[in-house]
């Protein structure tokens, strides 16, 4: 692990003499934790490493996303498996979308109804599936082959 | 015309295409799809899906060579390439660095596979025109 060069900077000279000792740390691409009466109150990154910072909160918050709305839609999932027999009766060969184990939307091409539901619930995750009895396999025959693979 | 990618064994053609997130398409991503036409639906890099944020929108049931059947999440996205934008589609992830354009797409194509030469031709139109 890259050692973190880092200096301390006391919160209570003068603004002037900030400016001047700043650009002096910054060029050198330290860490600069700023201190005030005795207690740690902020630190200043390089710009590639707040850069780097951003991007990997960013990637978190769209990875905490992501799984939250897989475990929406898992759930939507089990709803719409339960209703299937039902839904056969009056929904066969349609689309339908649900949110919260409710239908919001009924239609005949699978994203049209996902985009209509979206709407319709302000962006919240949405669950679409064709009403068919048995459910559509899709097959994905791909495999890659490993060549050159020492046993 | 393209030609295969000779990066492959055997080699196999792959063309340039681009993926939109459905809601907010004003940040791309360009990758690279292996045409496969023994494929049922396309498929797109976990990575993509993660970077673009797309969202989940339903589970299939995709068999895989071996006959064994799972299921998996669908993500919402537009793929743009060569002479057309498709409107919103479902996709499924995979776990390679390159897209697969499968039947769900290359349907709406005229597809000439120049295997001796190693190039392809992609059309909306027949060739013959």
């Amino acid at each position: 692990m890259k050692d973190i060069c880092m200096q301390k900077f006391i919160l209570k000279e003068a603004q002037e003499f900030y400016q001047t000792a700043l650009s002096d740390l910054f060029s050198l691409g330290e860490v600069v934790i700023l201190e005030k009466n005795g207690q740690s109150v902020a630190a200043v990154v390089p710009m590639a490493e707040y850069d780097a910072f951003q991007a990997w909160r960013a990637a978190e918050a769209r990875k905490q996303q992501l799984e939250a709305e897989e475990a929406a839609i898992a759930r939507e999932h089990q709803a719409f498996q339960q209703m299937l027999p039902a839904l056969l009766k009056q929904y066969a060969g349609r689309v339908v979308a649900i949110h919260q184990g409710e239908i919001v939307a009924v239609g005949d091409e699978r994203m049209e109804v996902w985009q209509r539901a979206r709407q319709q619930t302000n962006g919240a995750p949405i669950y679409v599936q064709t009403v068919d009895n048995p459910t559509k396999v899709y097959k994905m025959p791909h495999r890659k082959v490993v060549r050159h693979v020492e046993v | 015309m393209w030609r295969y990618n000779e990066g492959e064994e055997p080699p196999a053609p792959f063309l340039a295409v681009t993926i939109h997130h459905p809601e907010s398409p004003h940040q791309p991503i360009q990758v690279q799809a292996k045409i496969d036409t023994g494929a049922d639906i396309s498929a797109i890099p976990v990575s993509i899906i993660g970077e673009l944020g797309l969202p989940v929108t339903s589970k299939l049931l995709v068999e895989g060579y071996d006959g064994t059947a799972s299921t998996v999440s669908t993500y919402g996205a537009i793929l743009q390439m060569d002479q057309a934008r498709f409107r919103s589609q479902e996709f499924i992830a995979i776990g390679e660095p390159h897209a697969l354009l499968g039947r769900d797409i290359l349907n709406y194509y005229y597809l000439l596979l120049n295997g001796p030469e190693l190039t392809f031709d992609l059309r909306l139109k027949p060739f013959s025109e």
